[in-house]
């Protein structure tokens, strides 16, 4: 799908709205995926002073949200936009609530952080490496599904769709891992509580993608693809 | 009426209709087939090969930009087309199987089947009563007691009993412009069509007015398969369970109405509903 149909209305106004609503949520993506990054760095430094940052910062989330949410549904109830227009604006609604979800984990990663005691915070974890590679995996699939929008791109989108297995495989062997930690040490078992929690949060925001490249393909292709058989996607998609 | 699945949700009628229709229309349940159907006004083509259907007991909605031929093509439906000068048909338009076009088909008999309402309200300067009968002593009833019952049935129905109950005799030119198109409405089902043909019904009303009218398309579509040509989409996408979109004269596409506004297939109609430069 080529972005720029949505500036050929004959409605200038129009076109901007869109236009608008597009830049925004990329805006909103990009700020969430430093939310994330910073929530992770924040997890491995052990750093109490950032995640306080981390999570006052998830206030400008929630007021992206609202704000791009209303210009969506002043546009509903200006414009009644229909067919890709109106898969624009339900995309972007869907996406945005996704997004604001992901800032939400991203905010309890913090907190997991300032709720460690201070042992937990000292000394690395031993599967805090793998926690790391879990959340590379996330953010790398964070920024292809922001791209996948911006360019409206299917491929990616399906792309995206396909890593959450991986993402799922990694989360379930790092929880497998974490509880022989705990088995083997049970000194360890508070950190690794906070630690599978972790992990929760990092494969829920991964979920979160997942819906984000489901809601890109809808735009793209008008099928909704949610709760089919990843087994069936092709044939969703193309078929 | 609603019914639940086994999971205890209501499936409402629409609902119900919107599912049917995914999976196309069934030929037993069409009620107009157009087959090749080219019509010229003199020496100036106006309709390109259109092959289409009108399923049975829904409400089929044309939509497309001023001149694409969509009243044309409604026109031909009960034949007023015969009325201008110089038009010439050819193909065919089966109705219930059998061509309209055919020599032995008795025009005024088509068009007691195939009722019309125009876009401008045009009662006759009688009373509300005599607008309603009108069709029926066309067609010798004069049984008072019949008439009675029919003008009181088809008020009822175009959702209008209420409001003129009680003044009958007065003359309909008296009725604001909603009122007289129900009224219009009322006296094309008095005569118990099979089709009722709606040109831009709604285009002379205000807001309420127009709403009552699609409420009573709605309603009307239990017993009536109803054609509505409409330059508002907004309304076609409210009203209508199949959406044919129309393009310098030819048939573009044809859909399910929740297709056609959310995902059509054809550049062209999608440019058209979203208001993009064709």
């Amino acid at each position: 799908m080529d972005r720029k149909k949505f500036l050929s209305h004959i409605s200038e106004e129009f076109n901007v709205e869109l236009e608008t609503i597009i830049e925004r949520t990329l805006d909103m993506g990009k700020y969430v995926a430093t939310q994330v990054y910073d929530s992770l760095r924040v997890l491995r430094e052990g750093d109490v002073e950032k995640a306080k940052n981390v999570i006052a910062r998830d206030a400008e989330v929630n007021a992206l949200d609202i704000s791009i949410s209303e210009a969506c549904t002043e546009i509903l109830a200006i414009r009644q936009p229909t067919a890709s227009d109106l898969r624009l604006v339900v995309t972007v609604n869907s996406i945005i609530g996704n997004l604001e979800r992901i800032g939400d984990e991203a905010k309890k990663i913090a907190w997991l952080v300032i709720n460690n005691d201070e042992g937990c915070r000292r000394v690395e974890h031993p599967v805090t490496p793998v926690v790391m590679d879990l959340g590379e995996n996330i953010l790398v699939s964070l920024h292809d599904v922001l791209s996948a929008f911006e360019h409206m791109e299917l491929e990616k989108a399906i792309a995206v769709i396909r890593a959450d297995r991986d993402i799922n495989d990694k989360y379930e062997a790092l929880i497998r891992q974490l509880v022989l930690t705990m088995m083997e040490n049970s000194r360890l078992i508070p950190c690794s509580l906070n630690m599978i929690w972790t992990a929760r949060s990092l494969e829920r925001i991964g979920d979160h993608i997942k819906n984000i490249g489901e809601a890109i393909i809808y735009l793209v292709k008008g099928k909704d693809i949610r709760h089919k058989p990843i087994e069936e996607l092709d044939n969703t998609v193309f078929g | 009426m609603n019914e639940t699945t086994t999971h205890g949700i209501n499936l409402s009628a629409r609902d119900k209709a919107f599912s049917k229709h995914e999976g196309g229309i069934d030929p037993a349940d069409v009620t107009i087939e157009v087959k090749n159907l080219d019509l010229f006004y003199g020496s100036k083509q106006a309709l390109f090969h259109i092959n289409m259907v009108i399923p049975r007991h829904q409400v089929t909605a044309f939509i497309g930009p001023s001149g694409c031929g969509k009243s044309t093509l409604l026109r031909c439906f009960n034949r007023m087309n015969d009325l201008v000068d110089g038009c010439r048909v050819t193909g065919e338009i089966l109705l219930e199987g059998k061509n309209i076009y055919d020599r032995s088909i008795n025009v005024a008999d088509l068009r007691r089947r195939v009722g019309m309402v125009f876009q401008k309200p045009n009662p006759f300067p009688k009373s509300i009563y005599e607008n309603v009968v009108y069709g029926l002593r066309i067609q010798g009833i004069k049984n008072r007691k019949i008439l009675d019952e029919v003008v009181e049935k088809s008020l009822k129905r175009a959702a209008l009993w209420e409001e003129v109950a009680d003044r009958l005799n007065d003359n309909a030119l008296g009725l604001s412009g909603g009122q007289q198109q129900r009224l219009v409405i009322a006296r094309a089902i008095a005569i118990e069509p099979e089709v009722i043909l709606l040109d831009e019904p709604c285009s002379a009303l205000d807001p309420i007015s127009t709403y009552k009218v699609e409420e009573l398309i709605y309603e009307l579509k239990n017993q009536f398969t109803i054609v509505i040509v409409t330059h508002n989409m907004q309304q076609a996408a409210r009203v209508s369970d199949f959406t044919a979109f129309m393009y310098l004269g030819e048939m573009i596409e044809m859909q399910d109405t929740k297709t056609l506004f959310t995902n059509p297939k054809d550049k062209r109609t999608e440019d058209y509903i979203t208001g993009r430069y064709g």
